[in-house]
């Protein structure tokens, strides 16, 4: 599981204080996103998947989040080769991690 | 066809009619000469027996004579009587001896025997054939003769002719035989005395009375008969004769006979000449001279030999002519065909000019045709791949997306059919024309990899690039068309290829002396090519196998255009395939020489590889070689290890013996241990190396963030390019953890403060959005938002922004897009150009190089650091620090 094993490495992320107030709303957005893949996933609509596996992609990484950046690929890449087990995969690891996240402003 | 006239010319035929004539004339003249002489000599043959005879018959007379003087000077009277006998036989032996006469006494002779009875001779006579003799005698005198006296010379016309006279006193004078005067002509004869004086010597001759005929002394005399001295078988009648007597003192010249040639009146026409004989009788005193002449008839002349010459002439003559006209009608042949060969040939010149002009056009045609077909078709299918591009963008359901899809695809596929046709025409049409200028040959290579990095990652197949050390940087020759074959070759490698390594090979041919000979490969561990399919694979619209089109697509005529250029570049290209296994494609081209500038692969002069201690772990052994390669050749001490196990195995061991690596160049991708437990497990490890990662360009943003969370000192983009490798060295080893970005700086900095401090955010994701507001909280920038290209350009025509944060994924118009828009927009409205910063999740050298062609400023790699962002932002509206 090595993907397992990645993302965990990258629990604990290190955020700029400044984004300090855009975190929550960020994350809360994440989950939301990972609803929606799953329910796109049930209708095998992949094209959705694509897009918010793009969307996770682009912008995690800008706050600092690698591991969501990470899975977002993984997503979107899934989405385009209509991987659902990847894409189940993934996205279960999106919400173990969203949880398990550790902040630490500095 | 119409038979054209010879000309004539008449002064040939003149000329050659005269000289034939001239020619005949000769002939003739010479078988008539032939002819004349002929009839001479038949003639002077003919009377030649006349002549002698004549002249015979002259001596004959004149030797009687003086014979019968001397006979008689010595007798007397007696004897005398005798005599007759004697005169008799001589008379009946010469028949031209007329008579002959005895006078003694100086009795004139005119007075002689008028009384002289002649009496025929009746005695001793024998023939009674013989001519009547008649003699007489009185006084002494005696006469003997044919005719009688009367008729004879002693007739009154010359006893009394003073010649006579003259005669006897010469013949006195002289002792010498003398002729007399002759009578008139009987029948063209007249009879002349021959007169001899005996006894008396001139002493008796004085009291010759000059006056008077009379002479005294003793005479004999013959009479001739003229007539007579010719035979008459010999005498023809054709023939004209004059006897003369010629004596000079006294009678002179005297014609004694004459015959006149008896011609034909019908004949006399045709008289030609006349030939003339003469004889002369010479005696003491006098001289007889016989002329004979003949004419000349026509008739009489051989004219077979004239006949012959003749019709000689006029054969030659008519050769001649007819010569003249042949060589006449050749030499105009010749000159009539040599007029129609030039005819021909100008014919031939205006059919060949017109043949070569429609040669050239159909050329111009065929270009021209290719160009715009080119064009023609390229248009629409731009358009149909552009539209299916923007649809895609646009809120589709999942069919219509699906459906879009399929159209763009197809579209794509067409269009690259397109270009390899179109391309593989120009080629065999040769309207292909091969560049040669000058480029550096590492540079394409390792662009030609970028293309196909992101598709040979997803494959999980390694794109290595190895470039032999002595392989020249700087080249001439065509760069486009080399690409184009590099492309094709690694595509289809990559293409074929589902697990293991793609390589592509340059170096130098061993055996060739020429550094400039190169011989690329490109090798892989595909599927390989089946060997009864290997030879055709160049050949155009093969395939390997009917499936591979449906299962890998592809026109099937890349191979060829492929093959086609190295061909043109002189070159050749072969294939080596084992299936299963993989396969080597590899050609071989001459390249020129372009002048080298300094090879930068060296450092920027701040750092030297020499001694320094690199550790390379990769999984794959060709790239390890090749990173091996370089770095050796800058001088480092280079190891290697085979995984991330045996990469930290080797890393501990170092260390633990005190040879701490300085650098350590890891893969990211390696199965059981990656890269970024390498670096971990060297972080705990400890040691102040650096560590260099190397990541494929797919996943770069995802390992780029991991990689810099987990304090890599820079990162390598594969197929790993020499440069880069000892730029990332270089970075590793002097820079800090925050500088590991590229900044391609394109525009000067302003040097001068913001005076516009709006800035224009382009970016679709609203939780980015608030992201970069967020980092730019505490500037003094006051920020506008677009959510997407088009939305972006229309506020930019029309606020003034300082500067353009470009977000170059997002729908209706992407950020490359909208760059270019707003850059024409600019230069229409004369505006200085505002600095654009392109922000996008690919770090690819081509979409650099794409954010660049369309007119962005800087290039920013997401995620973006706050710092980052900060520090770009200031240098183009520079503000006092804010925080």
């Amino acid at each position: 599981m090595r993907l397992r094993s990645k993302i965990m490495a990258m629990r604990i992320v290190r955020v700029d204080p400044e984004l300090k107030d855009l975190i929550p709303g960020f994350l809360n957005n994440r989950r939301q996103d990972a609803l929606t893949i799953r329910a796109a996933l049930a209708q095998e609509d992949m094209e959705t998947v694509q897009i918010l596996g793009h969307s996770i992609r682009g912008c995690a990484g800008g706050y600092g989040f690698n591991a969501l950046s990470e899975l977002g690929g993984i997503l979107e890449r899934g989405a385009q080769n209509r991987d659902s087990e990847a894409i189940t995969n993934a996205v279960d690891e999106l919400q173990a991690y969203l949880e398990q996240i550790e902040i630490i402003y500095d | 066809m119409k038979e054209v006239r010879h000309p004539s010319r008449p002064l040939i035929y003149a000329v050659s009619a005269i000289v034939g004539a001239a020619f005949s004339l000769v002939l003739v003249m010479l078988a008539w000469q032939n002819a004349l002489e002929a009839e001479k000599k038949e003639f002077a043959f003919d009377s030649i027996l006349l002549r002698d005879t004549v002249k015979l018959s002259a001596s004959v007379a004149h030797n009687s004579l003086d014979n019968i003087a001397a006979l008689v000077e010595g007798l007397d009277a007696s004897v005398i009587a005798t005599l007759p006998v004697f005169l008799k036989s001589l008379l009946a032996r010469h028949p031209f001896i007329e008579a002959i006469s005895f006078h003694r006494s100086g009795v004139p002779l005119n007075h002689l025997s008028k009384d002289m009875a002649l009496r025929p001779d009746a005695v001793g006579d024998p023939s009674p054939a013989g001519p009547t003799i008649l003699w007489g005698d009185s006084g002494g005198d005696l006469y003997i003769g044919r005719s009688p006296v009367k008729e004879a010379l002693y007739n009154d016309q010359i006893l009394s002719d003073p010649r006579f006279a003259d005669a006897l006193r010469a013949a006195v004078d002289t002792a010498m035989v003398v002729p007399g005067p002759p009578a008139s002509a009987t029948r063209g004869i007249r009879p002349f005395t021959l007169i001899k004086a005996i006894g008396t010597g001139p002493a008796h001759g004085a009291g010759v009375n000059q006056r008077s005929n009379t002479v005294p002394g003793a005479f004999v005399t013959i009479i001739l008969n003229p007539g007579h001295l010719f035979s008459e078988s010999l005498l023809r009648d054709d023939v004209s004769v004059n006897l003369y007597t010629e004596s000079q003192g006294v009678t002179g010249r005297q014609l004694v006979f004459v015959q006149r040639a008896a011609v034909a009146p019908e004949n006399a026409n045709f008289s030609i000449g006349a030939f003339k004989e003469e004889t002369l009788a010479q005696f003491p005193y006098y001289s007889m001279k016989l002329v004979v002449e003949k004419q000349v008839l026509w008739r009489e002349i051989d004219k077979g030999l004239i006949a012959t010459a003749m019709v000689l002439g006029i054969g030659v003559t008519t050769l001649i002519v007819a010569l003249a006209r042949a060589r006449e009608i050749q030499a105009w042949e010749l000159s009539r065909r040599n007029q129609e060969i030039e005819h021909q040939v100008s014919l031939q010149t205006k059919e060949l000019a017109v043949t070569r002009d429609a040669a050239i056009k159909a050329s111009t045609v065929k270009t021209e045709f290719l160009a715009s077909m080119s064009h023609e078709i390229r248009t629409p299918l731009n358009a149909i791949i552009g539209m299916g591009e923007l649809l895609r963008e646009t809120p589709l359901t999942r069919m219509q997306k699906r459906y879009v899809g399929v159209f763009k695809k197809a579209g794509e596929a067409l269009l690259a059919l397109v270009n390899d046709i179109l391309d593989l025409s120009k080629i065999e049409a040769e309207q292909l024309v091969l560049e040669n200028i000058p480029f550096n040959l590492r540079t394409l290579i390792e662009e030609t990899a970028d293309i196909h990095a992101l598709r040979a990652d997803e494959k999980n197949v390694e794109l290595l690039c190895h470039i032999g050390t002595d392989v020249p940087t700087r080249v001439k020759g065509d760069v486009a068309r080399l690409r184009q074959i590099l492309l094709n070759l690694v595509g289809n490698a990559i293409k074929f290829t589902h697990k293991g390594e793609v390589v592509v090979k340059v170096s130098s041919n061993p055996d060739i002396s020429d550094p400039y000979r190169l011989l690329f490969s490109i090798e892989d561990t595909g599927i390989g090519i089946p060997a009864d399919k290997i030879a055709t694979i160049f050949d155009s619209f093969s395939q390997a196998d009917s499936s591979t089109t449906r299962h890998y697509g592809g026109t099937g005529l890349g191979l060829t255009i492929s093959k086609r250029l190295v061909e043109l570049m002189g070159g050749w290209i072969r294939a080596e395939s084992v299936e299963g296994k993989g396969s080597v494609l590899s050609f071989a081209i001459s390249l020129g020489s372009a002048p080298e500038p300094q090879a930068r692969i060296a450092t920027d002069g701040s750092f030297s590889l020499k001694d320094v201690r690199v550790l390379i772990i990769d999984d794959n052994s060709t790239n390890r070689l090749i990173l091996r390669e370089v770095l050796s050749a800058q001088g480092a001490l280079v190891s290697e290890a085979h995984g991330g196990a045996e990469g930290i195995q080797v890393f501990r061991e170092a260390r633990r013996m005190g040879q701490d690596y300085a650098v350590v160049i890891t893969d990211c991708h390696m199965p059981e241990v990656d890269g970024f437990a390498v670096v971990e497990a060297l972080r705990t490890a400890g040691g102040s190396c650096k560590t260099i990662l190397m990541v494929s360009s797919s996943q770069l943003s995802n390992d780029m963030s991991t990689a810099n969370a987990l304090g890599i000192g820079a990162y390598l983009i594969k197929p790993v390019k020499s440069v880069d490798l000892i730029k990332a060295i270089n970075v590793a080893m002097l820079k800090t953890l925050d500088e590991t970005q590229d900044h391609i700086v394109t525009t000067p900095l302003p040097e001068r403060r913001a005076e516009n401090l709006l800035i224009l955010l382009v970016e679709d994701t609203p939780d980015n959005r608030l992201l970069i507001k967020a980092y730019l909280r505490k500037t003094p920038y006051k920020i506008e938002e677009a959510e997407n290209g088009s939305v972006a350009l229309q506020k930019f025509k029309t606020h003034a922004y300082g500067l353009v944060l470009m977000d170059i994924q997002m729908p209706v118009m992407d950020g490359h897009q909208a760059t270019r828009a707003m850059r024409e927009w600019e230069t229409e409205q004369g505006r200085d150009p505002t600095p654009i910063i392109a922000l996008t999740a690919h770090a690819v050298k081509q979409e650099m190089d794409k954010s660049v062609a369309a007119g962005c400023t800087e290039h920013l790699i997401k995620p973006i650091k706050k710092e980052t962002l900060l520090q770009i932002v200031q240098k183009y509206l520079p503000v006092s620090p804010a925080s």
